[in-house]
């Protein structure tokens, strides 16, 4: 899955947790609305995740959100406090029965369900959004003073071995190595928001181009 | 945004590589609807893995390229250093002659045709040289290029055959199964590789985890498995891959958000 929504508050204390159950239990669209608003980008992740980011996560999310709020309007939630753990929890759930489903279809050899289950062909935007993700490393890496750093990102990433055999190999404790991989995702977050942010001038600076341009006319 | 205290152990790094075990991966996903630091981090690190993918994809294929242009770089310089050489030995025999020339010149009444003979030897002697010139570099270039090929040779992979009628050995689960190996394999058959192929007790897994161990020593651990459409997983190995001796597979069913769970436990045997 490709797209995630604009990062808002999402810290939810419990006892706040519980007033917004009150609300949607009341009828109140707009906490339904803050609802989803909250836990979108926390739902996608969990999603993205178990389904490995197949689309089908896409429709897992809309369920999510149904199902969870058919139960908060029934009152069905014992424990409000507890919302996100049982919206963690709904939302695994429906993954899990989604590919026991998938599983059962396939053992009686339903085609139309093998189908579904193939990985999406990606997208223009997709692709938009994987060269920049290369960009980005590119520049990471390039940035990187110490080529073990950079060999630690792919054995870590990439190669997937354990933490405790590539520190054994560059003769560094847990702590240097867990201080390689923070400060790397760090930078890599900063990179992003910076590009991010040199696109949203741009966007700025195009559009008073165009209001200027559009005065001058008027 | 502050950084969280689950970040210190890894742990966004290591639920987007499954690395967690279900309960502790659990733990983190309730922990991470409501920290938006987590979050970030998260998609930080998702973000980072697939560039990564990215870059290496991008440089396993580069290296096939850089050799061949660099030589061909090479090849290219050859007939401007010998067109260079050619220039400057030119050069050295027309001094010479013109010499000659003025002496015959200053020598008498034959002096013009000389001149002329001297001028034609010169000419015919250019044109050796150019035929010279020509058939050296030809000469360079026919060992540049075989030289690039020895090269080539000797860095290339072994060419791989397709993997066509590999020996395939069933693992299956039976009850009661008499003590002693479930499969056993005489090394010359599998000289070209061979296929595991295990049979899944339990189709409620969609992805299994194996580990492949022999004298205590792990030969392979791999996880996301997924069946084939026959619903086995498939494993293929290179030849020499399995050691002579007994080794054992370990099956294990994973996620989604599903406990991993042990399934089956094979013994191989291997004879020498």
């Amino acid at each position: 899955m490709s797209f995630s929504p604009p990062l808002s508050e999402t810290r939810l204390d419990p006892r706040a947790a519980a007033e917004l159950v009150e609300r949607i239990r009341s009828g109140d669209r707009a906490a339904e609305a803050r609802l989803v608003e909250v836990f979108s980008r926390p739902i996608l992740m969990l999603l993205d995740r178990h389904t490995s980011g197949r689309p089908e996560a896409q429709d897992l999310y809309q369920d999510t959100f149904r199902m969870a709020l058919d139960k908060l309007r029934r009152g069905e939630l014992r424990e409000p406090e507890r919302l996100a753990g049982f919206l963690a929890s709904l939302a695994r759930n429906l993954a899990i029965e989604y590919y026991r489903g998938v599983a059962r279809r396939r053992t009686e050899a339903d085609g139309e369900a093998l189908e579904r289950v193939a990985s999406p062909r990606s997208s223009q935007l997709g692709e938009m959004l994987e060269a920049e993700k290369k960009r980005v490393v590119l520049q990471l890496l390039g940035e990187l003073r110490v080529e073990r750093d950079r060999e630690i990102l792919f054995r870590f990433y990439l190669a997937e071995e354990d933490k405790e055999i590539i520190a054994r190999d560059f003769g560094i404790d847990s702590l240097q190595f867990n201080r390689i991989l923070h400060r790397a995702r760090q930078r890599y977050k900063e990179i992003v928001e910076s590009r991010a942010g040199g696109l949203r001038l741009v966007r700025s600076a195009t559009s008073a181009i165009i209001c200027f341009l559009v005065a001058l006319v008027a | 945004m502050e950084t969280c205290d689950q970040q210190n152990a890894l742990l966004p790094e290591r639920w987007v590589l499954g690395q967690l075990d279900p309960p502790a991966a659990a733990s983190f996903e309730d922990h991470l609807m409501t920290c938006g630091s987590c979050q970030e981090a998260v998609e930080s690190a998702r973000g980072l893995r697939r560039g990564l993918a990215l870059v290496a994809a991008e440089r396993a294929a580069r290296p096939v390229a850089a050799p061949a242009r660099r030589w061909l770089a090479l090849a290219a310089l050859v007939p401007l250093a010998a067109g260079a050489a050619l220039f400057f030995r030119q050069q050295g025999e027309t001094s010479a002659l013109r010499g000659e020339v003025a002496r015959l010149e200053a020598q008498g009444a034959d002096a013009a045709r000389l001149a002329g003979e001297a001028e034609q030897a010169r000419q015919e002697k250019a044109r050796e040289l150019e035929k010279r010139r020509l058939a050296e570099q030809r000469g360079q270039e026919l060992e540049l290029q075989l030289e690039e090929t020895r090269r080539a040779a000797a860095t290339a992979p072994a060419k791989a055959g397709p993997l066509v009628d590999l020996p395939t050995f069933l693992l299956a689960v039976v009850r009661d199964r008499p003590t002693g190996p479930d499969v056993a394999i005489d090394r010359g058959q599998a000289s070209r590789g061979l296929n595991l192929a295990l049979d899944l007790p339990d189709p409620s897994f969609t992805r299994f985890r194996v580990e492949l161990e022999s004298q205590g020593k792990k030969l392979l651990s791999r996880r996301g498995l997924e069946a084939n459409a026959l619903e086995v997983l498939l494993l293929t190995l290179p030849p020499d891959f399995l050691p002579a001796g007994e080794s054992q597979i370990t099956l294990y069913g994973e996620g989604p958000g599903h406990p991993e769970q042990q399934l089956a436990r094979f013994r191989i045997a291997v004879a020498p």
